[in-house]
């Protein structure tokens, strides 16, 4: 027995109710019978379209090469670009989305978090101006086709075997990362090939390149050429590294330069963004709060200086200019990835390339650690 | 892991965050940690002359896996909720029979089952559906909108009432207009048993300066 869905196989997870077995590790998606007709495999192209890429800057040497490669692999290989942050990976992938969908295939941009689908869905509009382009995932599902999706991972069970290309942008993120569930589905959405985007491969990716299921693309420069920011690491304890969280944010209020502190903790967030909104000017963005939109256009917009975020702005967010801290850095919710993800955020764009990076730990961490000596070895190879 | 082993909510082992007392008696299909997520409440609320008899509160968990329950059609979930009070229960309303709160019949034809019977199958008592919907009635989120629900319910023309007892029952008791309105049609009908009681129904936790602060603002 399969699932049609998640493609499960565990006979424990099937339940037999009224209408026939059913698979229960993904019924949170409605029940899908594992009797029910399977959709055609058989690819049914759509209309060519003509897509006109519209780039802010021309490709480096350097992403101009990925991108070619990544152009020929991708037509008979899954691959991963591993590209460190701010390299321009979904600039690096525009162009194969392009040659896609010129030859009628259908093609999706899916990633693990809801803000990212918005950044990206207004980056590949931008990008391409003639085509339509829609964000699908929690708050924007009234409309699911147009000629380019960008959706959440979940959102891909409304697609199944639909793409012949799948762009998955940081696989290593939860709540995709280690989910069999979306796993599944991603894989049951897609009948052509899958092109992970990430900064951080975990080790599943890692060992699907060991065994050649999956060819690697590396790029360890940024655009602009400067080095990755490599931040300083102070370790001490609590009321010391809040008090050298303050002398670093009046530092950042005197050179006037926007920042965000990372938190662990959606309580610790608040807590410490209510501390600091004593003096200076603060937002707050978790999974819990009820404006995250509007704190992300303020803080794109340059109204609002400081922002406290838990691990929900961790990637695909670009800020130009932005400094950032990790308060407790040690703390076990941040690995090795999230770290370098969180510290990516700096020096994105080419009016504002280096910046500031402050990790405040409690005691010494190997995931800190590991962090630093990746992103300083990243740097001496590229 | 085999299936008898699973807890049916979060697919962990099933001893998870159970007491000794729960692993060597309890036969429950839920693990320690997500059965924590339900509060239980030991709660009578009058509507009028009924008496409604609830077993958990209506919050977020308790929403999420009924949901699972019954929009998402998971049937394998139809025993979890009664379970710690069946035999209690069972004992309680030996000599009731059951009249279920009537769902849409296309609904019911697309997921295949009855919801609210199946939903206290567990207690082995008489069913007997003598209410049902007089359109395909959409129910409605909204509290005033669920008001209406009332006047869409109808006795089924042609079945016997039982003699005896009668005990309503419904998963939700969220405003009682459906369990009033039942009522109105089987005045014999005086208890019902829901899974889930709305919170404006329960009196508010203990707070030990509560009467301080009514007083307060009463000036």
């Amino acid at each position: 027995m399969r699932c049609p869905r998640c493609g499960n196989e565990d006979p424990s997870w099937f339940y037999l109710g009224s209408k026939g077995w059913y698979c229960r590790r993904c019924v949170g998606f409605s029940r899908r019978l594992t009797c029910e007709a399977k959709e055609p495999v058989v690819p049914e192209l759509s209309e060519p379209l003509d897509p006109q890429l519209r780039l802010d800057y021309p490709l480096t040497p350097n992403q101009k090469q990925i991108s070619d490669q990544l152009c020929e692999l991708s037509e008979t290989h899954d691959v991963l670009v591993d590209a460190v942050c701010g390299a321009g990976k979904t600039e690096i992938v525009m162009d194969c989305l392009r040659r896609r969908l010129q030859r009628g295939q259908r093609a999706a941009v899916a990633v693990a978090r809801r803000q990212v689908v918005l950044e990206l869905a207004r980056r590949l509009a931008d990008a391409f101006p003639n085509l339509s382009v829609i964000p699908v995932c929690q708050g924007y599902t009234k409309k699911t086709e147009a000629d380019l999706i960008v959706c959440t991972t979940h959102q891909l069970y409304r697609y199944p075997h639909r793409f012949d290309l799948l762009i998955l942008d940081e696989p290593d993120a939860f709540p995709y990362k280690g989910d069999p569930v979306l796993h599944g589905i991603a894989r049951t959405s897609c009948r052509g090939q899958i092109v992970y985007t990430t900064a951080t491969p975990d080790a599943e990716l890692q060992e699907r390149v060991r065994a050649g299921t999956l060819r690697q693309l590396k790029l360890n420069r940024r655009p602009h050429g400067h080095d990755l920011t490599v931040p300083r690491v102070r370790i001490g304890p609590q009321f010391l590294l809040i008090l050298r969280l303050y002398r670093w944010l009046k530092g950042k209020q005197k050179a006037d330069k926007q920042a965000l502190i990372f938190v662990p903790t959606i309580r610790g967030c608040h807590r410490l963004k209510v501390l600091f909104s004593l003096e200076f000017s603060c937002g707050e963005l978790t999974s819990q709060s009820p404006d995250q939109d509007e704190t992300l256009r303020k803080l794109r917009a340059n109204k609002l200086q400081f922002c406290f975020a838990t691990t929900v702005l961790e990637r695909g967010v670009t800020i130009a200019g932005v400094d950032v801290c990790v308060m407790d850095a040690d703390h076990g919710v941040f690995d090795e990835a999230s770290l370098t993800q969180m510290i990516g955020r700096v020096g994105r764009s080419f009016a504002c390339p280096d910046g500031d990076g402050l990790f405040l730990c409690r005691r010494r961490s190997e995931q800190v650690e590991r962090c630093v000596r990746r992103l300083e070895e990243a740097n001496a190879s590229g | 892991m085999p299936a008898a082993e699973r807890c049916l909510w979060c697919g962990g082992p099933l001893l998870n965050g159970c007491t000794i007392p729960e692993m060597m008696f309890a036969d429950d299909s839920l693990c320690g940690v997500c059965r924590s997520q339900l509060t239980p409440i030991f709660h009578q609320v009058k509507l009028g002359e009924l008496s409604v008899r609830g077993l958990v509160v209506y919050d977020e968990a308790f929403m999420k896996m009924l949901v699972q329950y019954k929009e998402c059609m998971d049937e394998a979930l139809q025993n979890v909720f009664l379970l710690p009070w069946r035999d209690k229960l069972r004992r309680r309303y030996r000599h009731f029979t059951l009249v279920p709160m009537p769902s849409s019949r296309a609904k019911r034809e697309k997921r295949g089952f009855d919801t609210i019977p199946q939903l206290f199958s567990g207690l082995r008592l008489p069913i007997v559906e003598l209410l049902e919907k007089t359109e395909d009635y959409v129910q409605q989120g909204s509290a005033s909108q669920r008001q209406q629900a009332a006047t869409h319910i109808r006795l089924i023309p042609g079945v016997p009432i039982p003699d005896g007892k009668l005990l309503l029952i419904d998963d939700v008791l969220t405003t009682g207009s459906t369990l009033n309105a039942a009522h109105a049609l089987l005045p014999a009908a005086d208890q019902a048993l829901v899974l889930a009681v709305n919170q404006r129904f329960l009196s508010p936790p203990f707070a030990p300066f509560r009467k301080l602060r009514c007083r307060k603002s009463a000036e």
